[in-house]
């Protein structure tokens, strides 16, 4: 009987593998089955990936400058205050479905990458979307775990909120990626979100020490390094949190005046850091 | 930003309430255009021109506007909030300020 059954299973093996050869390649089709990160992706799937994503990100671009084109045009700031943008026009919500079908058809490409890495953002910003960001976030840990792109998928990894799967992603690629500047940007975005809720300072507050003792060199972006940046969060996570005293301020006004930000003691401060463009 | 921080000025009064700009455009020339431009009545510090001036550096802000609401003992008490949310904030802590201000009083008729 246990004979039937393994032939049985095995049979089932083989038609499956010969219903997805026509489709990838038989060859490249059973090394996916096995081990999904050494993939052979051909260079006429890249391509096909690229031209596909291209044209989905114009479309994507056309629809958010439409989307975003009352604000433009407002002449006052009072005009720009008044406007309220339709959610459910929003290229965001729009185009998640067709980005996460493009992500589906296109494994182990480059261009994929860059689908998953936007739809992180994407979904991250609805609840209800848990299940794609569940699925994504497999998906990058599945297939490029040692792709060194992923640098600019987890560098602004901080700016997504703080949810199980942004974290167990960024948990991964700081354990696992095998190229070191990957690795230091894992660890910073990932001590900046457990660094921003008070029940997990402290762990994010030691793994943005260790980014300045292990990476500070490595590049984040422009010309700053992981080194400058972590200096300003670790005293902004010291001294800039709710319920310090704030640090003193002494300088010039634009009106040429001496001025010092203690000088407003005994009443409520609204401190605005802010600029006019 | 600018009408919803000239409708606080005007609401609160000028002894329990202040705006404190930290403002990084790039020259000081800018700064003051922007500051007739958009009518602004309160005090700014200039941070010496530019995103990454010292104060804004030392503050660690990446974003404008960064907003921070700091209570009459100077505590650090909201940050980055926003439209309705900054008005409430505002309003718990001239409201918690006026309390104390009563209780010392209190205290001090008691003596």
């Amino acid at each position: 009987m246990k004979m039937i059954e393994a032939h049985a299973y095995l049979l089932l093996k083989v038609v499956i593998l010969l219903c997805l050869a026509p489709i990838h390649g038989f060859a490249s089709t059973v090394v996916m089955l096995d081990d999904p990160a050494t993939a052979v992706v051909t260079q006429a799937q890249e391509t096909g990936a690229r031209d596909a994503l291209d044209k989905l990100q114009k479309r994507m671009d056309e629809a958010w400058t439409e989307y975003l084109a009352p604000l433009r045009e407002a002449k006052t700031a009072e005009e720009r205050d008044t406007i309220e943008l339709d959610p459910e026009k929003d290229p965001g919500v729009m185009f998640l479905a067709e980005l996460f079908k493009f992500s589906s058809d296109h494994p182990g490409t480059a261009a994929c990458l860059e689908a998953l890495s936007q739809l992180i953002s994407m979904a991250s910003r609805d609840e209800k979307n848990g299940w794609i960001l569940e699925q994504v976030v497999d998906r990058v840990i599945l297939d490029y775990i040692e792709h060194p792109d992923l640098k600019d998928l987890v560098r602004f990894g901080h700016y997504n909120p703080p949810s199980a799967q942004n974290l167990l992603l960024l948990r991964a690629v700081a354990d696992r990626s095998p190229h070191r500047s990957v690795q230091g940007s894992a660890f910073y975005a990932l001590g900046k979100l457990l660094g921003s809720s008070e029940e997990t300072r402290a762990e994010g507050r030691q793994l943005l020490e260790r980014v300045q003792k292990e990476f500070a060199d490595v590049p984040f972006f422009r010309e700053t390094t992981y080194g400058e940046k972590v200096a300003g969060d670790l005293f902004e996570l010291d001294h800039l949190q709710i319920g310090h005293v704030a640090p003193e301020i002494i300088g010039i006004g634009i009106d040429g005046n001496l001025m010092q930000l203690s000088a407003f003691r005994g009443k409520v401060v609204l401190l605005d850091f802010w600029g006019d463009w | 930003m600018y009408p919803h921080e000239r409708s606080l000025v005007k609401k609160h009064p000028a002894d329990q309430f202040a705006i404190v700009g930290i403002n990084s455009e790039e020259s000081i020339e800018a700064a003051r255009e922007a500051v007739k431009k958009n009518k602004l009545t309160w005090k700014s510090f200039f941070d010496g021109g530019g995103t990454d001036g010292p104060i804004a550096t030392r503050w660690n802000v990446s974003g404008w506007p960064t907003i921070y609401l700091l209570d009459e003992n100077g505590v650090i008490r909201f940050k980055d909030v926003r439209g309705d949310t900054l008005d409430a904030a505002l309003e718990t802590l001239i409201e918690q300020r006026k309390a104390a201000r009563e209780a010392t009083r209190d205290a001090e008729s008691k003596l």
